[in-house]
């Protein structure tokens, strides 16, 4: 397994977000992780990039090694990277820059470059703006800078949490489109998501998320067979 | 031709101003707060400066490029012993903080060096020299160029290489950066660092026209406060001109109308200006973001 995740709990002070969550990840497969609002899916994957401001306990393995209460530099250093929830680009920055920062860690100049090279053919749009103060693109743009910047990384697991909150249908599609080129270039994939169909449709196994506990798990195929039970956990039935 | 002299006068009293006036912004940027202390950091640098230029007889421009590493070190490690346990606080705990490092340097330097002014070694030489008939200093002249000489280190610094890219983004969204793998607790170290090495060199640069006592650099945080705010205190070149076309208001302020009046006209035209334009005159208006 890729990452194993052992009875992970998060408390914001009084208040758990997370509780005991046990999932693995095998090396190339898309995970959808669903739930409703404040079900505990971003804390999930903060938690997992070191980044979380609550209080996190249980174990976290990557690639065998535990990454639980690792500096975010390491953990990244290891072969993690998340497009995080409402994007969060360096706005003031041009896109160059802020893909620039998703290679922050490395110092391969020429490995970067190819890679910068990859991320332009797969977003075409963002090499016309490359010089574009990120805050001014269109939101699908910006989504796309997110992604962009984490592949920079070059992760062995990308973790994107909910990239297409806020766009429009025909956005949504393109942004769900990239599940698949990402991990047609070897990257593993955990995919946090309000739209079930959509992620089921593009994900081997899954997880439902309620009130920070797994209520739900199996393979992607399975779940999208039980959508109607899926969709009550999201409340969008 | 009798603008010129005090044209170049005050752009050199500008920069030192300006030099003040960058150390606030970056700091600012970093740590949201106004360091109040920062002044007393180049004061407290310039001292050890001239105690080392007695004590070892080193040539004075030795001593003025020491003063970046000497100031960067005092800075990095106030950030790390006096604001980073207190920096996860709201920013007015932080900001009690550097005015207690205020109160400290100011004490200690009395303490250590005495209350009386010492004299400092000029940098330049100290003949005019005639330019198109008129006679400029040298010391305005040279005091323009090394300011001028360290912005454009640190423009290139802040935009074209990946640490200073960095630290920008650092001050932009600190999460985003921790999850870039930046260590934002370092970029705040070197900020203050970076800020202190600043002052201090602007401490050693005005130090052979004034004095060197606790005193000296009382007005002149003021006043590269001041001149920042009437640049715009978010932007490096804004804060910097706005420094430079206060201290050049003053000198023509101190000659032509008041000598008296002086520092206090550049206050009122800077709120003036700061009615008409809150965001100061060199940076556009903050827009709203979603
Ligand atoms: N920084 C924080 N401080 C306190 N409570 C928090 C914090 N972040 C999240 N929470 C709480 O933890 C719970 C889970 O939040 P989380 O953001 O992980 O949910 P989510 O599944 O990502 O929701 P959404 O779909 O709305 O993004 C919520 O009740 C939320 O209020
Ligand atoms: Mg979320």
């Amino acid at each position: 397994m890729l990452l194993e995740i052992d009875n992970l709990s998060i408390h914001y002070g009084g208040i758990r977000a997370v509780e005991n969550v046990t999932l693995s990840v095998a090396a190339g497969e898309v995970v959808a992780i669903l739930g409703a609002n404040g079900a505990g899916k971003s804390s999930l994957l903060t938690a997992i990039m070191g980044v979380c401001p609550g209080r996190v306990s249980g174990a976290i393995r990557f690639d065998g090694a535990s990454i639980a209460g690792a500096r975010p530099d390491r953990i990244v250093r290891a072969g993690l990277a998340m497009s995080p929830e409402g994007r969060q680009l360096f706005s003031g920055l041009t896109v160059e820059e802020n893909l620039q920062m998703g290679a922050f860690l490395r110092r391969d100049a020429a490995a970067v470059k190819r890679d910068r090279e990859a991320v332009l053919t797969l977003f075409p749009r963002l090499a016309e703006r490359i010089g574009q103060i990120a805050g001014t693109l269109s939101g699908g743009e910006q989504q796309m800078v997110a992604v962009g910047r984490a592949m920079m990384s070059a992760p062995r697991l990308m973790l994107l949490d909910e990239p297409t909150l806020g766009l429009a249908p025909l956005i949504i599609d393109e942004i769900m489109g990239l599940v698949g080129e990402i991990r047609a270039r070897g990257i593993t994939v955990i995919l946090v998501e309000q739209n079930a169909k959509k992620a089921l449709a593009r994900a081997d196994h899954a997880h439902v998320l309620e009130k920070g506990r797994i209520v739900m798990s199996g393979s992607a195929e399975e779940l999208a067979k039980n959508e109607e039970i899926v969709s009550a956990y999201l409340g969008t039935s | 031709m009798n603008w010129l002299p005090l044209l170049l006068s005050g752009l050199a009293v500008g920069s030192i101003y300006a030099l003040i006036g960058l150390s606030l912004v970056i700091i600012n940027k970093a740590t949201h707060v106004v360091n109040f202390a920062q002044g007393e950091i180049g004061m407290f640098g310039t001292f050890i400066a001239l105690s080392v230029l007695s004590a070892t007889g080193l040539p004075v421009f030795v001593v003025l490029v020491l003063s970046f590493p000497i100031g960067f070190l005092i800075g990095a490690l106030l950030e790390i012993v006096f604001i980073k346990p207190v920096a996860s606080g709201p920013p007015l705990n932080v900001l009690i903080v550097t005015l207690g490092l205020f109160f400290m340097f100011n004490s200690l330097a009395g303490i250590i060096w005495g209350f009386d002014p010492y004299r400092f070694p000029a940098l330049f030489p100290t003949a005019p020299i005639a330019v198109g008939g008129a006679a400029v200093s040298p010391t305005s002249l040279g005091i323009i160029v090394i300011t001028l000489l360290v912005m454009a280190a640190l423009y290139v610094f802040f935009e074209h290489t990946r640490y200073g890219t960095a630290m920008r983004a650092a001050s932009m969204n600190p999460f985003a950066a921790r999850l870039m793998g930046i260590r934002v607790g370092v970029v705040a170290t070197v900020s203050w660092g970076l800020a202190a090495g600043l002052s201090v060199m602007s401490g050693i640069l005005i130090a052979p026209l004034t004095f060197v006592d606790q005193q000296m650099m009382l007005a002149i945080i003021l006043k590269g406060f001041a001149g920042a705010i009437l640049g715009g205190f978010a932007s490096l070149p804004g804060a910097a001109i706005g420094c430079l076309l206060l201290g050049v208001m003053e000198a023509f302020v101190g000659a032509y109308v008041d000598n008296t009046i002086k520092d206090s006209f550049a206050f009122v035209l800077i709120i003036v200006v700061l009615m008409v334009r809150p965001q100061g005159l060199f940076t556009k208006a903050l827009k709203r973001k979603v």
